[in-house]
């Protein structure tokens, strides 16, 4: 009896926070999970006029078909390379940039160099591909321009299938870099100072203070934004190749996003489209479960 | 170590300097390039003769923007995107992180709601479900289909709760025992408290509304209805060549070829951006991070 | 035999619509006195009859009464057409004499640009959201058929379509026509169009042919020695060794035709054929790109590669890159169509700094065999009517009206097609048919108006075709784009040369994708287009290109040319 009283009672108190959380669950139900119906797609022999519940069912024909076209082993290594590096540069750089901002003692070119390295990450795909693929022309562009100068002939970067994951990678970090470099500076502002003092009564110099008391201090924010990454080693970004890739570099360009878009609403063969798409975000979430149970792990941290 | 301190200290502040400097100017440049185009001559631009400084300086290309109808309509139409579809991220996402910053103790099935928004970010069912159900809600070709379909960032509700877990309990504690509601709380401790993850989050979404092209392109039923990167994607992206087979379709083309034009149209393009983020910026660095690292 | 079997079937369809429109009109009636349609059937009659309201369905152009709506969807006509005040896609002089003449009213679901169309028609096709009436490419117009969507017009077509209509559409003998017929059924009506334009032919700076003296290249190694002379020369005088030999564009690579900068021409030089299906002695179909002339080509294309002769780029570069390229004048020599003089050579010509002198060549051949152009089916699209449509005469209806307006005898071209001022309102008009040598007859109505001195005789299209030559003649620059293709010695001139003499070879396969097309297609030209761009960029040697044909053949090609050859014979 009590115990049902206070049961009841509980779900009156609780019960404002259930109903906040009322309309984004019906957004999402609706456009989130409204949508994965059509995941059933994947295993059929999609027919537009008899749609989703009317089209032949083939089970798992479409993915053994998948594994039978040549280039999807590739692209989905592709895919894994170009994410993994991106991973990875998209730590150094910035936690590096943070680093060298935290030291400015200058206030406003603090600043001002801060508002200009992240100015690229507030512009579209759209506008960024427009002006790379003009900068980096080898005849007009003035990258190769700029390399002219020193000798060095000009350079076919978006032609060259060997450069163009490379590519991918610092255009990803030229965009983005500025982004976590907010964040790594302002979790440096966040370290207690009262630790530096500590340390410089003890005669430690900048050095080993950053050694000892900054990037320690980093570690948590640092796995966060890895673990968070390591989900999406599958999304190799198809904004960015989608607008900066050609046939040339198809065989280190292509990414599983690029190539579901092409093969859906390009060549219509809407059912396998469905079906890489759906192995692809199998594949997702079990990384995405194992990363966060390592951060959890080994930095005992919970993302939720 | 001991022994190059001072040498050290002197070199280790031209070292940073020319690490950031350089790499401001890798940020800057290309859009200064972009700019110089857009306010130099037609045939200097086609050329290639533009670098860092406009070559037979014009407004031509500005004239010509202002003079579209379509590019101004497209504009107004991103703007009311971000007018309408912030406050409503905003709202949705606030609700959200106000519950589940809540433990399992005070929130029941909490797990239970996690699983349920995490599984949005990690699976969808592709392009062509995701538009029938927009049709079937009768969205298409209305504002609200670029709004709705995304409007609960869950990436941005962590952020949130994550603000709000590590806000100070005790003011909240403090209230409850006043007896102040949940709602009360949270709109007039929380939210006050949280301006700077807000203030945030407030960048994110607009820039977000601002910059996304390709669910307009596929949901808007008419070009005066696309917002402006949209647009923007039609213009600026190569056209291609293969179905030019008429003399008029010629005619037109050279017409959109033009480079100046395109400049123009970008930098107008990221220019709102450009004048506002600035303004936000200092509201990063508490606002990203507190909502990321747990205290 | 072909050719003759259509003709018979021309025939016979022209005299049983005859009679059909003769018995249309003397039912055909409309009570309220507008000026119809200005079409000849109709406006002659004027008797008003009993059975009016089942008959005059039946009759070309006979109006719906009361009004039917017709959905369609379309490509928008450009940021830079020009309305005019209050006039829209929606409402403008088409859809008012749709509405006024056939009482069919227009509602276009979506109108979005030319670039966004195929993306949002591919989600309308995959989600079911068809409209009434639309345009399709060959490939979705095989979806639509394998999926069960659209109607068989077959009989509409042949009941409703007027003499003057089955003459345009059919004007090239029914070739194009018989693209849309599928099993006997025909599912569509092609939007026939010029097949002779599509020929492609040098454009070369005359000025830097005078400036090296040099003569006008007549085999291919003259041309490459012409191009070697471009590069080495400095025929633009800067003291820099900047100028490039041909320009091409990215996607000329696999020897398809996109207009502007190809290299396509060049293999034709060698008797190479890539992506059409050739008859060999046997008579049957085989891939032109597999062919032991594609490698000789390909050979001669590594070695301009290595002489400098092709821009180290041009991998990347599309049709407005390279474009920029001939505008600084660092380009000398290209392959494109007739229309290049009015895009992107008039650019180079009215350059200040540079003006090049462009002018149009004939193609050259490797040897003493005349060097003939590969040509395909030029459809440029296909309108089809949703099987849930319950007037697909409508279209044919549509079609009739176009024809009649932009043709007929009493058509305006000044009100319908292009004005005085070079506004195009034919592009507003829902579907669209043209004769098979519009331009070129164009261009033989202006040699003749230059001829006699009398251009009076000219329709507004070629009276402007005459005034852009004669205003170029006396020193307008910007009319040159024009006169370099209806002018005297323009364009159309080489091309005339081309029709007289049957200088092509037809791409005998013209069917939708067969169905490893469909799934192999995309993989195959991936292979094909790589393995090109190595072999002339000199990444792979020669015989790289045996091993692209064996993996060509295994990889879905031997069953491809298996399903082509069945077609082929079972037409």
């Amino acid at each position: 009896m009590e115990a049902l009283r206070s049961k009841g009672k509980k779900w009156i108190r609780e019960s404002p926070l259930h109903l906040m959380m009322v309309p984004g669950i019906i957004l999402l139900l609706i456009f989130s999970y409204g949508p994965m119906v059509g995941i059933v797609m994947a295993f059929e022999r999609f027919n537009v006029t008899k749609g989703f519940f009317g089209s032949e069912w083939i089970g798992l024909d479409n993915f053994e078909f998948i594994l039978q076209i040549p280039d999807v082993r590739q692209v989905f290594w592709n895919t894994i390379f170009i994410a993994l590096m991106k991973i990875v540069a998209s730590l150094i750089v910035p936690v590096g940039l943070a680093l060298l901002l935290n030291e400015l003692r200058a206030k406003y070119v603090k600043r001002g160099i801060q508002t200009i390295i992240y100015l690229p990450y507030f512009l579209s795909w759209v506008l960024l591909a427009g002006i790379l693929i003009d900068i980096l022309s080898p005849s007009s562009g003035i990258v190769n321009q700029f390399l002219g100068i020193f000798g060095i002939k000009p350079i076919f970067f978006l032609g060259n299938e060997k450069m163009f994951p490379y590519l991918l990678v610092v255009t990803h970090v030229w965009k983005e870099a500025g982004f976590g470099t907010i964040i790594y500076l302002a979790a440096l502002t966040g370290i207690d100072p009262t630790l530096y003092e500590a340390a410089i009564v003890d005669g430690a110099n900048r050095w080993r203070q950053t050694w000892h008391i900054t990037l320690p201090g980093l570690t948590p924010i640092v796995i966060l934004m890895t673990v968070l990454s390591l989900g999406g080693i599958l999304n190799a970004g198809f904004d960015q190749v989608f607008n900066l890739y050609n046939p040339l570099v198809y065989s280190t360009g292509d990414i599983v996003d690029t190539m579901v878009y092409r093969m859906g609403l390009i060549d219509n063969q809407y059912s396998i489209a469905t079906a890489v798409g759906l192995f692809k975000s199998v594949v997702s979430v079990i990384l995405i479960l194992v990363s966060y149970r390592l951060a959890d792990k080994f930095a005992g941290y919970k993302v939720l | 170590m001991k022994v190059n301190t001072s040498f050290g200290k002197m070199l280790f502040p031209i070292f940073n300097y020319t690490v950031l400097i350089a790499f401001a100017l890798l940020c800057l440049l290309p859009m200064i390039h972009v700019l110089a185009i857009s306010f130099s001559s037609g045939t200097a631009a086609a050329a290639g003769y533009v670098t860092l400084w406009p070559i037979n300086f014009t407004f031509k290309a500005y004239e010509f923007v202002a003079n579209k109808p379509e590019f101004i309509r497209s504009m107004i139409v991103s703007f009311k995107r971000v007018l309408i579809g912030v406050p409503i991220d905003m709202l949705l996402i606030i609700l959200i992180a106000y519950p589940l910053s809540k433990d399992e103790r005070m929130l029941s099935f909490r797990k239970a709601y996690i699983v349920f928004f995490m599984i949005t970010i990690l699976f969808g069912g592709g392009l062509i479900p995701w538009y029938m159900v927009i049709k079937m809600t009768g969205l298409i070709d209305s504002i609200f289909a670029l709004i709705l379909p995304g409007a609960v960032p869950v990436f941005s509700v962590i952020i949130l709760l994550n603000f709000f877990r590590n806000l100070p309990k005790e003011i909240e504690e403090a209230a409850f025992i006043d007896g102040a509601s949940h709602w009360y709380t949270l709109w007039k401790i929380y939210v006050p408290l949280s301006m700077p993850a807000i203030a945030t989050l407030i960048l994110f979404s607009s820039v977000g509304h601002w910059n996304s092209w390709f669910d307009g392109i596929i949901l808007m039923n008419r070009t005066e209805h696309y917002p402006l990167q949209s647009y923007l994607q039609t213009v600026v992206v190569q056209q291609g060549l293969l179905k030019m087979v008429t003399i008029q379709d010629t005619q037109t083309f050279l017409e959109v070829s033009n480079r100046t034009n395109k400049a123009a149209q970008i930098f107008i393009g990221a220019l709102p951006i450009l004048l506002v983020y600035p303004f936000l910026q200092r509201y990063f660095m508490s606002g990203i991070v507190l909502g990321s690292v747990k205290g | 035999m072909k050719h003759r079997r259509f003709a018979k079937l021309i025939s016979l369809v022209l005299v049983a619509s005859m009679i059909l429109v003769a018995t249309a009109c003397n039912s055909s009636k409309n009570t309220q006195n507008e000026a119809t349609s200005g079409s000849v059937s109709s406006s002659a009659s004027t008797s008003s009859s009993p059975e009016k309201s089942e008959d005059s369905e039946k009759s070309p152009m006979a109006k719906y009464d009361p009004p039917i709506t017709l959905t369609s969807v379309r490509a928008d006509l450009g940021t830079n057409y020009k309305y005019d005040e209050g006039e829209t896609i929606d409402n403008n002089v088409w859809t008012k004499t749709y509405e006024e003449d056939l009482g069919i009213k227009i509602k276009y679901n979506w109108v979005v640009p030319g670039d966004q169309y195929a993306q949002k028609f591919g989600v309308a096709i995959a989600s079911n959201d068809l409209p009434d009436v639309f345009d399709v490419d060959m490939k979705n117009l095989k979806l639509l058929i394998d999926n069960d969507v659209i109607a068989d017009l077959t009989s509409v077509y042949d009941q409703y379509a007027t003499p003057l209509t089955k003459s345009v559409i059919e004007g090239d003998g029914g070739l194009m026509l018989g693209t849309a017929r599928f099993d006997g059924k025909l599912m569509a009506i092609p939007e026939t169009q010029s097949m002779l334009d599509n020929i492609e032919m040098i454009w070369i700076r005359n000025d830097w042919l005078k400036k090296l003296n040099l003569p006008t290249p007549k085999t291919m190694d003259e041309l490459v020695k012409t191009a070697e002379a471009f590069v080495s020369q400095d025929p633009d005088g800067n003291g820099k060794a900047d100028t490039l030999g041909f320009a091409i564009n990215k996607d000329a690579v696999s020897g398809g035709v996109t207009g502007w900068a190809d290299i396509a021409p060049i293999f034709y030089a060698y008797h190479a054929y890539p992506g059409g299906w050739i008859k060999d002695a046997s008579g049957n179909l085989v891939f032109g790109t597999i062919q032991p002339e594609v490698k000789t080509a390909l050979a001669a294309l590594q070695d301009m590669y290595s002489k400098n002769l092709i821009d180290r780029e041009f991998g990347v570069k599309d049709g407005t890159k390279v474009a920029e390229s001939t505008t600084a004048g660092k380009i000398g020599i290209a392959y494109g169509a007739m229309w290049n003089s009015i895009w992107p050579l008039n650019s180079s010509k009215e350059n200040d700094k540079d003006p090049g002198d462009w002018i149009p060549i004939p193609l050259v051949s490797s040897d003493d065999k005349p060097v003939l152009s590969l040509v395909s089916s030029p459809v440029g699209g296909y309108h089809v009517v949703n099987k849930n449509f319950e007037h697909p005469e409508a279209l044919i209806k549509i079609v009739n009206e176009w024809v009649e307006k932009t043709v007929g005898p009493n058509a305006d071209n000044n009100k319908y097609g292009t004005t005085l001022e070079g506004k195009e309102v034919f592009k507003m008009s829902l579907f669209r048919v043209w004769k098979p040598k519009q331009n070129l007859e164009s261009y033989q109505a202006v040699q003749a108006a230059f001829q006699s001195k009398d251009p009076s005789q000219l329709n507004t299209t070629d009276k402007s075709n005459y005034d852009k030559t004669l205003a170029y003649q006396g020193g307008d620059l910007k009319s040159w784009g024009y006169a370099a293709v209806f002018g005297p010695g323009g364009s159309q001139s080489l091309l005339e040369q081309i029709d007289k003499n049957n200088q092509w070879v037809f791409n005998e396969y013209y069917g939708a994708p067969t169905q490893t097309q469909s799934d192999k297609g995309a993989t195959l030209a991936k292979i094909q287009n790589e393995t090109f761009l190595k072999i002339i960029m000199g990444k792979a040697p020669i015989d790289e290109f045996d091993k692209f044909v064996d993996q060509w053949k295994k990889l879905g090609g031997d069953q491809i040319t298996k399903e082509v050859n069945d077609w082929y014979k079972s037409k």
